[in-house]
């Protein structure tokens, strides 16, 4: 357990948790930390009385100096190794969900993610958990956890698991299925459509499915599920999508009303002006992408919304000043011409902040990404003004 | 656990340690003043101890003999905090100490609660109504400005907290956080963790079910778990605690109660949220 001494070191006057002294632990007593707190054995005084240690630990670590970070990975690691060796020992199921949890947080787009998966599916490819069988939910948590790092593995790795566990999995099955096509997921609810954990995985999944693959294609293959649901089921369905704009599957398309991105949009202007949202870095493979995307610009682009748009996702996400200076002289070859929408750019740049979203390291970046989209594709004329507004302060700072 | 009845004097902390003989009040006073050095939050823990009204005498008693206990032995502080946390869980007996605060007294208006994003997400995957974040998010993200009438039927299940609600309203009746636009004017005025400035706030404006009681804060209630830096027990006989804002600006508090945790059935408003 962590000494008395070294746990009080890393708290400030009001009992929170100071980075500087967490970045200068050494990777012995860094580890020790971790898994005192992972195990709920320290809890962080000055916290927020909700916050989980997975929350705590989630949210220093993108605070974290990029070599201390690297630590924390291979630290992570050797707790997985521990799971997959000794099940039973230190990591009691609680325990091993705040693992779980904190992998899944931690590793997307990083280069040690392939040896997480491995041994993720390690966890869950051997009959190691004979003894508590299928209900074992360390297993389960494993399942997630590969959701969360958008491990793309065939169909029948997915039905296997569902055979195997039975209604626990019934999600991350659903999501697994639906990280290979849009198809997958349905022909398995079709088959199972008796299954409630399997019809609710579906309600819960649903927003998310329809961000990834639009509504229209998630409506045809509604209609033709909903016929093989129970009454309530169904029932239960068509009210999740009215609730989410998509209308019920079975009745006309509905136009349905963004309201939302207004209240989006306010809130957006003010994330921009946030002063802790440049603490937010992006991963590196995010930083590329973005990077070689804006190597792709024409320099003389003259669509505001596009350069509005990539001075939102440099505010959200980067913090390079060679990135700026790029992002300056769009600006500043926009404000020069007469601003026109160009919707052709606009669809393209809603593409681009989709695939931004799909590598996106925390579910904050991930909201403020879907949410710019949205913006995009309901654009009104405040949005427009507002974001101009933030566009001319950010320049004249 | 017993409480007095309403009207008696408190029992004290501070008083009941004076009546123990010298060895044993010196004892603990010694380690009482290691425990307020090593930070603002244990001083404050310390302070919130002696001037703590809802205790009863069986609670001073039991807190006594615990202290002195551990001062016998040189327990360190980490140690020491843990087993208070343990006495604000329950009593020697199993009893449970939190939510046992006596009932508040709430306004005409709705209570008013706000969540870090990525808190509520948490805990909805936590509760395995969702896989992973990203779903959650997604969840969470559809529903904004939506009627709670027109809620999923599954999200009548969604808890709104964890382990126990901590909640505010507005004394004029009118709906909580009506006058606060940023996240950190509100993390300011609840007295929550400044560190969250930058995460995107959901508010949630609901209505007691009738069944669940709310309570007026209690030092069980404040310190069975993380300790926040900001609470402040309240005044004997107040009819609800009140937040101390971050810097303690003491004119801004709200009021501030808590409860059993209750479902998003309970919202009377659209979730939004503050950045």
């Amino acid at each position: 357990m962590t000494d008395d001494r070294l746990w009080l070191s890393l708290l400030d006057g009001a009992g929170r948790l100071r980075i500087d002294a967490v970045n200068k632990l050494s990777m012995a007593n860094l580890s020790t930390w971790l898994g005192d707190v992972l195990r709920g054995d320290q809890v962080a005084t000055g916290a927020d009385r909700d916050e989980s240690p997975v929350e705590l630990l989630t949210r220093t670590y993108h605070r974290l100096d990029p070599w201390v970070r690297q630590t924390f990975q291979d630290i992570l690691l050797e707790f997985l190794s521990e799971l997959v060796r000794a099940p039973d020992s230190r990591w009691k199921t609680t325990a091993a969900e705040h693992l779980l949890l904190l992998v899944a947080a931690v590793f997307p787009g990083m280069p040690t993610l392939p040896r997480a998966i491995d041994l993720l599916r390690f966890i869950v490819d051997t009959e190691r958990d004979s003894a508590g069988s299928a209900a074992h939910p360390v297993p389960v948590f494993a399942l997630k956890c590969l959701i969360a790092l958008g491990h793309r593995t065939a169909p029948a790795f997915w039905l296997r698991q569902y055979d195997r566990r039975g209604a626990r999995a019934a999600g991350p099955v659903l999501r697994g299925l639906a990280l290979w096509d849009l198809a997958s997921p349905f022909v398995w609810l079709a088959d199972n459509a008796h299954d409630r954990a399997a019809t609710s995985a579906l309600r819960a999944a649903l927003p998310l499915l329809v961000e990834k693959f639009s509504a229209g294609p998630i409506r045809e293959q509604l209609a033709r599920l909903v016929p093989r649901l129970s009454g309530d089921d169904a029932a239960a369905l068509a009210r999740t999508c009215k609730a989410i704009g998509i209308g019920d599957p079975l009745g006309p398309p509905d136009g349905g009303s963004h309201l939302r991105s207004d209240v989006l949009a306010a809130s957006l202007a003010r994330d921009v002006d946030a002063a802790g949202l440049s603490q937010l870095s992006a991963p590196g493979e995010l930083r590329e992408q973005l990077e070689a995307k804006l190597c792709a610009i024409d320099a003389a682009s003259d669509d505001p919304t596009y350069v509005r748009a990539l001075l939102f996702l440099a505010n959200s996400l980067l913090d390079t000043s060679a990135t700026h200076d790029v992002l300056k002289r769009l600006l500043d070859t926009w404000r020069a011409r007469k601003p026109s929408i160009n919707h052709r750019r606009r669809d393209a740049l809603v593409q681009l902040i989709e695939e931004l979203d799909r590598v996106a390291a925390t579910p904050e970046v991930s909201f403020r990404l879907q949410a710019f989209a949205d913006l995009l594709r309901h654009e009104n004329l405040n949005v427009v003004s507002e974001f101009d507004r933030i566009a001319s302060s950010w320049m004249d700072g | 656990m017993p409480r007095e009845p309403s009207g008696a004097a408190p029992v004290l902390f501070d008083a009941s340690l004076q009546l123990r003989d010298d060895p044993e009040q010196c004892a603990v006073r010694i380690m009482l003043n290691r425990v307020v050095a090593e930070s603002v939050v244990h001083d404050r823990m310390f302070h919130n101890l002696l001037a703590e009204t809802q205790f009863s005498a069986a609670d001073v008693e039991e807190l006594l003999q615990l202290l002195h206990s551990l001062a016998a032995g040189g327990t360190p502080i980490a140690e020491l905090c843990q087993r208070l946390r343990q006495f604000c869980a329950a009593s020697a007996h199993g009893q449970p100490r939190p939510l046992r605060g006596r009932p508040a007294q709430l306004g005409q208006g709705p209570l008013g609660r706000v969540v870090t994003l990525r808190s509520f997400a948490h805990l909805l995957v936590h509760m395995e109504h969702h896989t992973d974040l990203e779903e959650a998010v997604s969840a969470i993200r559809a529903m904004l400005g939506t009627p709670p009438q027109d809620f999923p039927i599954d999200w009548q299940r969604y808890p709104l907290g964890r382990y126990a609600m901590w909640s505010t309203f507005d004394e004029s009746g009118a709906r909580p956080f009506h006058d606060t636009r940023s996240a950190s004017e509100l993390l300011e005025l609840l007295g929550l963790d400044p560190h969250h400035d930058g995460d995107l706030l959901l508010v949630f404006e609901y209505k007691l079910p009738a069944a669940v009681v709310s309570h007026v804060p209690s030092f069980c209630d404040a310190y069975v778990g993380s300790w926040n830096a900001w609470f402040r027990v309240s005044p004997h006989e107040a009819p609800f605690g009140r937040t101390r804002p971050v810097g303690e600006r003491e004119a801004r508090g709200v009021p501030e109660v808590i409860h059993e945790v209750v479902t998003a059935s309970a919202l009377e408003a659209p979730l939004s949220f503050r950045a």
